[in-house]
């Protein structure tokens, strides 16, 4: 092998790609070749010396400047890019045809909630695992709820919606309803045993929810990872089913909360997002 | 108890505060250390921050069957390079932040800071396959992935930037 063959083989022989029979040829080499034995020393020294670079742990205010501009609006932190007229100018045409495409085509369809992108989103569900739900619960915190039909209700949010009209024995959909807040939306169905009272939600996977200070645990029913929250009150359970992100709050017991995830895994089992 | 990545990924995706920090944690000193050498210290918590935006707003898009590191180095790599274009356009008449601590003839430095600002002057294609290779310990499959170029080409990129960062330090070393 002469130099000039060794050469570029010198990287990946440094970091171990190299196949054996061009491993042996170059290792014959270097054996005979001290300028390319030096070669290799001065690739090896620049990869140690890169190692030996002293970086700073993370600043400790990262993660709550990450959840701050998690909870805010998509674009929020961004750096905005200086428009070019040329680009603006097509911009501008390509937004005036899109609103006209977009506005007739809102003309046949159902009524869709106003989104207020300024708003925060976060499911609040320490109150209710704290005291329970109430008889006139009406939603979660910071949401506005609209009453709509299931079938309606898949019609407005950008997730699927899956239909449950029963969790365990007795436990019976009485009605949904969808809520907004900001750019999160969810749907809400209410379930009801004589005077028990539980609520699933489901909503777009990665929707921040607060369990307050209850304690967590993961278990798993079947293959599904489900994180189990033990209130003072009431039990609830989260998990993705499909790509929803699900969440059933308020029975009492930890075993039928499984059950009620277990049904409604089997329910929906297989279907595609 | 430690949960495994599958599960901080799938609790991170219900919602769960607790499961996202962690999340954040296990991957905030490569994400970090990354975004240091790639942008220099005084813009690598910003780059970090959005990188780990984007890794949560798209969470939902990872495929379990896919590596979550490279996923994620894939998210930091492109947030660094936007991040020198939009800098780049901004400051397009000064001298980048690193080649700002040149040193004087007479200031004695150590190796270590002069590999830093030859990295500095590397194209940052370039800088992120070395230092993804070196630092992090991609394989050349992982960084084709996390680089979006064949594998193939992945061993002549790493000796561009290995001769390039030599010829720099070379020629740093005798100013």
């Amino acid at each position: 092998m002469t130099c000039a063959a060794c050469e570029p083989l010198l990287g990946p022989w440094v970091d171990g790609e190299l196949e054996p029979t061009r491993k042996e040829a170059v290792s014959a080499h270097l054996k005979v070749c001290p300028a390319c034995a030096a070669r290799l020393a001065a690739l090896r020294e620049l990869g140690e010396t890169v190692r030996k670079i002293i970086v700073p742990s993370p600043p400790a205010d990262l993660w709550d400047r990450i959840t701050e501009q998690l909870s805010a609006p998509s674009l929020a932190g961004r750096v905005p890019a200086r428009p070019r007229i040329p680009w603006f100018r097509i911009a501008t045409v390509a937004a005036l045809v899109l609103i006209a495409v977009y506005t007739g085509w809102l003309a046949y369809q159902p009524l869709r909630l106003p989104i207020d992108h300024s708003q925060l989103a976060r499911v609040d569900l320490a109150p209710i695992l704290e005291q329970g739900i109430p008889a006139n619960f009406t939603g979660v915190a910071d949401f506005d709820f609209v009453a709509a039909p299931l079938d309606k209700a898949k019609q407005q949010v950008d997730f699927r919606v899956f239909d449950q009209p029963q969790l365990t024995e007795g436990y019976t959909a009485k009605r949904s309803q969808v809520g907004c807040c900001g750019m999160h939306s969810l749907v809400q169905t209410e379930y009801r045993r004589d005077k028990e009272h539980c609520v699933m939600f489901q909503y777009r996977a990665g929707l921040p929810l607060s369990f307050g200070s209850a304690p967590t645990e993961q278990v798993k029913v079947g293959e599904k990872s489900i994180t189990l929250v033990r209130g003072k009150s009431c039990w609830a359970a989260s998990w993705l089913l499909n790509g929803t992100g699900v969440t059933i709050v308020g029975p009492r017991d930890r075993g039928e909360l499984l059950r009620m995830v277990a049904r409604v895994e089997q329910s929906h089992e297989g279907q595609t997002p | 108890m430690e949960l495994r990545l599958g599960d901080l990924i799938e609790r991170s995706l219900t919602g769960d505060a607790h499961a996202q920090k962690a999340l954040y944690e296990q991957f905030a000193p490569s994400v970090y250390r990354l975004a240091v050498r790639m942008v220099g210290a005084n813009d690598a918590a910003d780059v970090s921050q959005q990188a780990f935006v984007n890794m949560f707003r798209h969470l939902g898009t990872f495929k379990q069957q896919a590596s979550f590191s490279t996923w994620l180095y894939r998210i930091v790599v492109n947030e660094c390079l936007q991040h020198r274009r939009r800098e780049r356009h901004r400051r397009k008449d000064l001298p980048t932040e690193l080649l700002d601590r040149a040193p004087g003839p007479t200031q004695r430095i150590e190796h270590a800071e002069l590999l830093e600002m030859a990295l500095g002057r590397l194209d940052e294609n370039l800088r992120a396959a070395f230092l993804l290779r070196e630092v992090e310990g991609l394989s050349y499959e992982q960084l084709a992935e996390v680089l979006a170029i064949p594998v193939g080409t992945v061993a002549s990129q790493l000796n561009r930037a290995r001769t390039e960062l030599r010829k720099y330090l070379t020629s740093m070393m005798s100013e």
